[in-house]
């Protein structure tokens, strides 16, 4: 009877000892202790010959004392963690303020951004789009736009010539009679590009861009292009906006029409021309070896700066084509 | 055509002469007449004829006069004058204290000490847009004291208009013109005005013979003549005519030429005069000789094309017809016997000669879209009666009219039907009322129902087939009640594939930072041959010689651009541009062409500043192309000979060029710090071929890293091709993680690592395995490069 074991005493030492245990010592301790030569397995294996009922008192003793210890190695080593997690935490916060990692930011160009807004409207309304040549000839530009030569109209052209017959096209309508020289009616395209006047000065550019729409089919109707330029405005300008129609004269049209909008500013409003449009000139059909008896159609010719223009509130056309970064930046945001 | 509300009320019924302003302008503009300038003259009161009875020296003031000026109530008032023709005599506009000039109410004023009672005023003061500034000389017959109303009618508290007319409209190109557009509209015809039937005073009409030989009776079948003889050379031109002028943006020039040119604005027919002293012989119309020459009114000298209708006579050209008349039998202050012309030119024989001539005037203007082919008689008359007003001395002779009727134009009459117009305008209109419009526009209708024939006057050379008439019946019906009907259905087709790639690219160049450009496709020569020997396409007539040259790449416009922005200070600049290149042989495609400038990435924090170098741009094509591309050294004119290459699609076949600025290039440009370029060829890429999904692996990659030595001669891209056409089992991945040189590294050589990966469908590889294949790998590698294992 002479086995001594002072739990309370052991308790107590282990417990001061833990207390200031930091991971290391704590798992010293647990060693120390609770491991395979530790402080109660070597307990155990000093039994002996010892009667049942004593080895039964004694496990019960070390048992209680082992849980206990482990009791308390475990809650020490969370306390641990806690404080390690708390501190690494800490350590680890950044000025969530800084700006982030940054990349140049690009943008496209107001008058893509123009045309592709354009386009998405006529394409979901069945036009399909195809494109023609700016270097151009007579023949296209001109006469099979029933623009003779000689005609005044000539004249409201300022045509940038070659020298050798070639020229720049002054607008998108030749596109017209390309398309119809190789798609069978019923036919409904678009054709956005580039184009050419010879004068500049604050309201000219030498190039500008237009869209041309042409649609042929049997029984189409002024009634029909009104309604499709209409929905157009009112789509591009997300607004039930003022359109009137007004009678004007385009040689490859009868009737023609050019298109204002009332566009309000602080200053006011005022009536501007956005587009002109008209019924497809019957020789301009015959020209294109049409039908003018069984088909007809619509044409009409966007002026794309102008749009651009009032959409951005861009005041002066030149400025499109200087390609300054700080206006070109203002539209990376846009798609 | 400048017209005011005044002169166009003349013409017109009551019921639309009081239309505000603002009503008429609109109907005229919705009539498709646009009026694309409105301006208000000042309104003006209490100004009357005054009658400058003394001219005395101002005591202070050298240029200043102090004038009596008698207005017939009571005595003359003292005024003080600077004009330079003021001169006692003189009947002109006096506004007395009280009298308002627009916003500006006359008071008395003190000029240098001497008070002014009122103010004697020039046209322009009154808002009269005569060119002169010295005092409006009023007609001799003026009574002093009598409002000034009484003897300006038009322009005096008036609206001015400016019509922009369009080529199909030259029946506009007068003030009767477009009134009676304004009065068809509503179904009316002109009032019989006070100027229109002005009655043509009694004139003993004398017998001047005048010769006149139509040689080209298809471009002119008409020609009316008449002497006019012992013109009072004193003479001034009526007020009542002046002012019409300024009214019509015209001057006052000489009497006889301003009853012409007044007659031409009110009715629309231009005429000519000549000294039929200084003609010499018959008149001929015919075609200019070759070499022929002519010195015109305004001094300039004409050569005259083959296809230049000219008036001649013995000795040549004396007009250039229907454009303009020549010097040498011009006009002149000595002019006292005239021959003058009235004559329709088909416009056919004068349209495209006055724009070759680079002389525009108002008569070309008006012939070469055309003129009333009946209306010569009519003008003519008009004006004698109008120089027998002026000049009562003068002797009036016959008009002689030479004409060949077969060339006169006829009209054909038009057929539609009520069927026509609605298929065409989508709406039904009222046959009677739309007949109505058509009579008082001055044509003859037949027909009843829906059918109707429609004769059109011969001032209207725009209804011609049946569209012209649908035309008419729009602008009658009013474009803004014509309904909106949506169009039949049809199904789209596809968008053009080559717009779908472009429009890829842009977004993913958009994506990689660059910005956008539209820059123009002409430009300078010598900037263009700093890229390319090739001669471009010449303009035959450039805005300016910067702008001389159609481009032969897009990178010169990027460049300039490039500048506008370094000039600006900006550090970092990334541009591309779609658009069309040119040869000589006209378009050479569609390209995207860029430029990178400055820092691979935005100064910033945390992270040190790198200028963008050749493979950032590579990396941004990579990244941007549908396709695997490969690029091999290669050279171009304009690029650093060392840090170029040509761009090759999967298929091996040439798509565009990247590289660096050469030095030459960057000191020509001005331009310091390197620019990086490229250029793709869009019509040369590849058709983008849809998604064909592979079977995955579900067991994990094995990686294996080797690092090589080799000659640094060799192209790592060579390298890793290599290692792909081996088409090891297996292997999915090479890429080079590691370049090195210097060091421990031998001169001549370079160290490479690649790094493989490994993935098999069905099951994990093993260490062995994937290291067994490495070590083949290094063995090939070995012996193709001369390559070490790096230890």
């Amino acid at each position: 009877m002479d086995w001594q074991f002072d739990t309370d005493a052991l308790l107590g030492e282990i417990k001061s000892a833990i207390a200031q245990a930091d991971s290391d010592a704590l798992e010293a301790l647990r060693i120390r202790y609770l491991g395979k030569k530790g402080l109660i397995t070597a307990e155990f294996k000093a039994f002996g010959a010892i009667s049942k009922d004593e080895v039964r008192r004694r496990s019960e003793i070390l048992n209680a004392f082992r849980d206990e210890v482990e009791g308390l190695i475990k809650a020490r080593a969370i306390k641990l963690k806690d404080k390690a997690n708390k501190e690494r935490l800490q350590s680890e916060r950044i000025d969530v303020s800084l700006p982030g990692r940054r990349r140049h930011k690009g943008s496209l160009h107001p008058l893509t951004l123009t045309i592709r807004r354009i386009r998405e409207f006529f394409i979901n309304a069945g036009f399909s789009e195809v494109d023609g040549p700016e270097i151009e000839d007579e023949h296209h530009n001109f006469t099979a736009l029933n623009i003779p030569e000689n005609h005044p109209a000539r004249a409201m052209h300022d045509t940038f010539y070659f020298g050798d017959g070639r020229l720049l096209r002054t607008h998108t309508s030749p596109v017209q009679i390309r398309a119809m020289a190789r798609m069978k009616p019923p036919l409904r395209i678009i054709a956005p590009g580039r184009v050419y006047r010879c004068d500049a000065d604050a309201t000219h550019s030498p190039m500008f861009h237009q869209i041309e729409g042409l649609y042929i089919d049997k029984d189409v109707s002024f009634a029909n292009l009104k309604h499709t330029v209409n929905q157009f405005l009112r789509t591009f300008f997300e607004s039930d906006i003022k359109v009137r129609f007004r009678p004007s004269y385009f040689p490859f049209t009868e009737p023609s029409a050019e298109v204002d909008i009332y566009y309000e500013t602080n200053k006011g409003g005022d009536w501007l021309e956005v587009m002109g449009c008209g019924i497809v000139h019957p020789n301009v059909l015959a020209t294109a070896g049409y039908d003018a008896k069984k088909l007809s159609g619509y044409a009409f010719g966007l002026g794309v700066e102008r749009l651009a223009m009032l959409r951005y509130g861009i005041a002066d056309l030149r400025q499109f084509f200087v390609n300054d970064m700080s206006l070109l930046e203002q539209f990376s945001d846009e798609l | 055509m400048k017209v005011t509300v005044s002169q166009l009320a003349n013409y017109l019924k009551p019921s639309i002469k009081r239309l505000p302003a603002d009503k008429l302008i609109e109907q005229l503009t919705m009539a498709g007449l646009e009026v694309d300038d409105v301006q208000t003259t000042p309104e003006i009161k209490g100004v009357v004829v005054g009658k400058v009875t003394e001219v005395k020296k101002h005591p202070n003031a050298d240029k200043l006069k102090v004038c009596a000026v008698d207005t017939n109530a009571g005595k003359a008032k003292e005024v003080v004058c600077g004009a330079p023709n003021v001169r006692v005599g003189l009947l002109a506009p006096f506004a007395p204290e009280g009298a308002r000039l627009g916003d500006m109410t006359i008071k008395r004023a003190t000029l240098r000490g001497v008070a002014s009672q009122g103010m004697l005023c020039s046209a322009q003061e009154l808002g009269l847009e005569s060119a002169d500034d010295g005092l409006l000389e009023l007609d001799a017959d003026s009574v002093p004291g009598k409002g000034i109303e009484h003897y300006v009618r038009v322009g005096l508290g008036d609206t001015k208009l400016s019509v922009d007319l369009t080529p199909n409209r030259p029946d506009c190109f007068s003030v009767r013109g477009i009134a009676r557009d304004i009065a068809a509209l509503k179904g009316q015809a002109l009032s019989k005005t006070s100027l229109g039937t002005r009655p043509l005073p009694k004139i003993q009409m004398k017998k001047f013979a005048c010769t006149v030989e139509l040689r080209e009776p298809q471009a002119c079948p008409r020609y009316l003549a008449s002497v006019v003889k012992n013109i009072d050379r004193d003479a001034v031109t009526p007020l009542w005519i002046r002012e019409r002028l300024w009214a019509g943006g015209m001057q006052s020039v000489h009497p006889i030429v301003d009853t012409l040119n007044m007659w031409m604005l009110e009715i629309g027919q231009p005429m000519h005069a000549f000294d039929a002293d200084k003609l010499s012989g018959k008149l001929v119309v015919r075609f200019a000789k070759a070499g022929e020459k002519m010195t015109a009114l305004g001094g300039e000298e004409m050569k005259l094309a083959k296809d230049c209708l000219v008036i001649a006579d013995d000795k040549g050209p004396v007009a250039v017809a229907g454009i303009i008349g020549g010097a040498r039998a011009g006009v002149t202050e000595a002019t006292s016997n005239v021959l003058l012309e009235c004559a329709f030119f088909n416009p056919a024989a004068i349209m495209g000669r006055a724009r070759a001539l680079r002389t525009q005037t108002e008569a070309s203007t008006r012939f070469e879209r055309g003129v009333d082919w009946n209306m010569q008689e009519e003008a003519l008359t008009r004006a004698l009666g109008t120089i027998a007003e002026w000049s009562p001395s003068a002797q009036i002779g016959g008009i002689v009219s030479h004409c060949r009727k077969a060339h006169v134009p006829k009209a054909k009459p038009v057929r539609i039907t009520s069927a026509g117009i609605e298929s065409s305008l989508g709406v039904n209109i009222e046959i009677p009322k739309f007949k109505a419009f058509l009579k008082a526009s001055g044509c003859a209708v037949t027909g009843q129902g829906k059918a109707i024939e429609c004769k059109p006057p011969a001032w209207r050379f725009d209804l011609r087939i049946p569209a012209d008439l649908i035309e008419e019946a729009g602008r009658f019906y009013g474009y803004e009640r014509i309904p909106e009907i949506p169009d039949e259905f049809l199904p789209p087709t596809a968008t053009t594939e080559s717009m779908g790639a472009v429009n890829r690219i842009r977004d993913a160049l958009r994506g990689r930072g660059y910005s956008e450009a539209v820059t123009l496709s002409f430009g300078d020569p010598d900037t263009m041959t700093l890229f390319s020997d090739d001669a471009p396409m010449v303009l035959d007539n450039p805005i300016s010689p910067d702008l001389a040259v159609m481009r032969t790449s897009l990178w010169p416009g990027l460049l300039k651009a490039l500048l506008y922005n370094v000039n600006r200070n900006r550090d970092s600049v990334r541009l591309f541009e779609y658009g069309r290149s040119y040869s000589q042989a006209g378009d050479a495609g569609v390209v995207v062409a860029g430029l990178a400038y400055g820092f691979a990435e935005p100064e910033q924090w945390g992270a040190s500043s790198r200028a963008c170098d050749f493979y950032d741009i590579k990396g941004d094509l990579e990244s941007v192309c549908d396709e695997a591309l490969r690029f091999e050294r290669a050279e171009r004119k304009g690029l650093h000979p060392g840090q170029t290459a040509r761009i090759l699609n999967a298929a091996g076949k040439e798509i565009g060029c990247i590289g660096a600025l050469s030095p030459t290039a960057e000191s020509a440009l001005d331009i310091s710090g390197a620019v990086f370029l490229f250029e793709l060829h869009l019509d040369k890429l590849s058709s983008r071929k849809g998604i064909m999904f592979e079977k995955i692996s579900k067991y994990p990659q094995v990686r294996n890293d080797i690092s090589l030595l080799i000659s640094e001669d060799i192209a790592v891209g060579d390298v890793i091709e290599y290692v792909e056409a081996l088409k090891v089992e297996d292997l999915k991945e090479v890429f080079v993680f590691d370049i090195f040189q210097g060091g421990s590294i031998e001169k001549n050589e370079k160290s490479i690592s690649l790094c493989l990966i490994y993935r098999r469908i069905s099951s994990t590889l093993s260490g062995e395995e994937s290291a067994q294949k490495t070590h083949e790998i290094v063995n090939s590698l070995c012996e193709k490069f001369n390559a070490r294992l790096r230890q």
